[in-house]
């Protein structure tokens, strides 16, 4: 299994399987990530000597996170698919954060910043040390996500944001999606796309102004 | 020897792949265009256009090596679009385009789209005689390339404002004829009599740069101030054309005498437009040398005029590395 990570400011790629990572080569920060996945792909196969055409099926992270990035992560993870006739899964960023939590003994909130004052977050129970969504993936104000966890019950918050409310710092990797994706079912490429699950400006503006659609490039 | 270039295009609005040998032999060459994507926001949505990418690359670099009869691993190189153009749309035919040159172990290029519009002159005519002067006009860029040799130019001049393409749709808006408004500019231009809205010719001074946001302005002051509807849309339409394309076409003229240039080309979208080839072969007629006025389907953005780009660059430069990023900005460089 290799596994592409570009969600977040992080950009990674590692091999392994079931029984765990081989090698994993990760950068925050640092160059973007068009430039640093293809030559961390081929650095991890030397480093744990497996050659590409060895490789079973490629993860790749379908976010939700920042939009360039995923594209970025799905498309280097399409054509690899494609260039090796392979099966991909897709491993959600807020899962993978939620299942580097899954031994804190409580319900799970991973969350991600979505900037604009908003996060990405969904909701884990875990039964038998494997996490289960209880909230789907969604886009929405802190106040709204906090004023929802006032109830009854602790939960642990993890990701890149909410420090101020506890948060555990986070961020998707690459390791942990080839961990999660070796128990996952590989799909055709072509039934893995990105969880933007916010549209684009222009269709924003287009719905807010009724009868007429957005003009850019006046 | 084995001389197959994958190309790949997603610059823009364009999701394109294509087969190419020896830079000069199109074995395949798809496009699906995402204009109707677009079309009601009135101009290209950079999110939209990275997002619908995406999705169409996998299946049209499919129908391209299908169509070609050829497999990944056969290819001598694969070449793609590093710039200039949208940022979001260049990186995910960058980073799907390094990933299949990766798995396949097969060479892999980043090509300049400007370089591409200029191969695609060369794609219908290897033998072309150089020095050639290009005229290289589309939605996104307007200039006069001087091509000495392969891959040597030198860029004249350009637009100052408005490339040429983006100064057809605007006036296509204004006179209501929806986007993109360039090819139905042009067919409503030729029912109309240019005489009756003549338009001031901007910029006929003695370099060779372009300006066109005034004509832009002029045809917007004139619609607007024919409160009686006087003037037929067929008129401005076909007023407009000529200011632009006489502007474009005299300083092309001059760009041929004064180098002495063998050929006069055109390249980019705009080349398709029919008063501008037209007067680009009889300009090439007078000035006695040759002229090339690329196939439709080469004049809009593609991913042969990639590959043949592509097949070039590796033999002048060999492949590059895979740490490349895509440039939204690039310039042509100039030898
Ligand atoms: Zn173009």
């Amino acid at each position: 299994m290799l596994g592409i990570e570009s969600a977040t400011a992080r950009a990674g790629v590692a091999i392994g399987t079931a029984d765990g990572v081989v090698a994993s080569a990760e950068v925050t920060r640092g160059p973007r990530h068009a430039e640093i996945l293809v030559p961390a792909v081929k650095f991890v196969c030397e480093q744990a000597g497996i050659a590409l055409d060895q490789v079973d099926a490629i993860a790749v992270d379908i976010g939700p996170g920042l939009f360039t990035g995923l594209r970025v992560g799905i498309a280097t993870a399409n054509g690899l698919a494609q260039a090796l006739s392979l099966p991909m899964i897709g491993v959600s960023s807020l899962d993978l954060l939620a299942h580097g939590m899954r031994h804190a003994g409580n319900d799970i909130v991973a969350v991600i910043d979505a900037r604009r004052s908003e996060v990405y977050a969904a909701r884990y129970g875990v039964t038998d040390q494997q996490i289960k969504r209880v909230m789907d993936p969604t886009v929405l104000l802190p106040a709204e996500l906090l004023a929802q966890l006032d109830g009854p019950g602790d939960v642990v918050i993890v990701g890149d944001t909410l420090a101020d409310h506890g948060a555990f710092f986070a961020l998707p990797s690459a390791a942990m999606l080839v961990e999660l994706a070796a128990i996952g079912n590989p799909v055709d490429p072509s039934a893995i796309a990105p969880l933007y699950l916010r549209k684009s400006d222009a269709e924003l503006n287009a719905d807010r102004q009724p009868g007429g659609a957005a003009r850019e490039g006046d | 020897m084995n001389d197959l270039v994958l190309g790949v295009e997603t610059s823009c609005d364009e999701t394109a792949a294509a087969v190419v040998a020896g830079g000069t032999t199109v074995l395949s060459s798809v496009v699906s265009s995402q204009i109707d994507l677009h079309a009601r926001f009135g101009g290209v949505v950079p999110e939209l256009a990275g997002r619908a990418h995406l999705v169409t690359l996998g299946p049209v670099v499919d129908d391209a090596l299908a169509q070609a009869g050829v497999v990944g691993r056969d290819l001598a190189a694969v070449s793609v679009t590093m710039g200039p153009g949208l940022i979001g749309a260049l990186l995910v035919g960058l980073s799907h385009a390094k990933a299949l040159a990766l798995a396949w172990a097969v060479p892999f290029v980043g090509v300049n789209h400007l370089e591409g519009h200029l191969y695609a002159c060369l794609l219908e005519r290897p033998d072309l005689p150089l020095p050639a002067i290009v005229l290289l006009v589309s939605g996104g860029h307007t200039m006069l390339v001087h091509v000495k040799a392969h891959g040597e130019y030198a860029i004249l001049g350009g637009t100052i404002d408005d490339a040429a393409g983006e100064a057809y749709d605007k006036v296509a808006r204004v006179l209501g004829l929806g986007y993109p408004g360039g090819p139905v500019l042009d067919k409503l231009a030729q029912t109309g009599n240019a005489k009756n809205a003549p338009m001031p010719k901007a910029m006929r001074d003695a370099s060779f740069n372009f300006s066109f946001s005034g004509i832009k302005t002029a045809v917007a002051r004139r619609v607007a101030a024919d409160t009686s509807n006087e003037l037929a849309p067929a008129d401005v339409a076909a007023g407009f054309q000529k200011a632009v394309v006489d502007i474009l076409v005299e300083k092309a003229k001059r760009a041929v005498i004064e180098t002495g240039a063998n050929a006069l080309c055109l390249a980019g979208g705009v080349a398709a437009n029919s008063r501008l080839r037209a007067s680009t072969e009889q300009a090439a007629d007078e000035l006695g040398v040759e002229c090339l006025l690329p196939a439709f389907k080469y004049c809009t953005d593609n991913a042969a005029m990639i590959a043949a780009a592509g097949w070039w660059r590796l033999q002048s430069d060999g492949p590059s590395p895979l740490d490349i990023g895509a440039s939204p900005n690039l310039r042509l460089a100039v030898g």
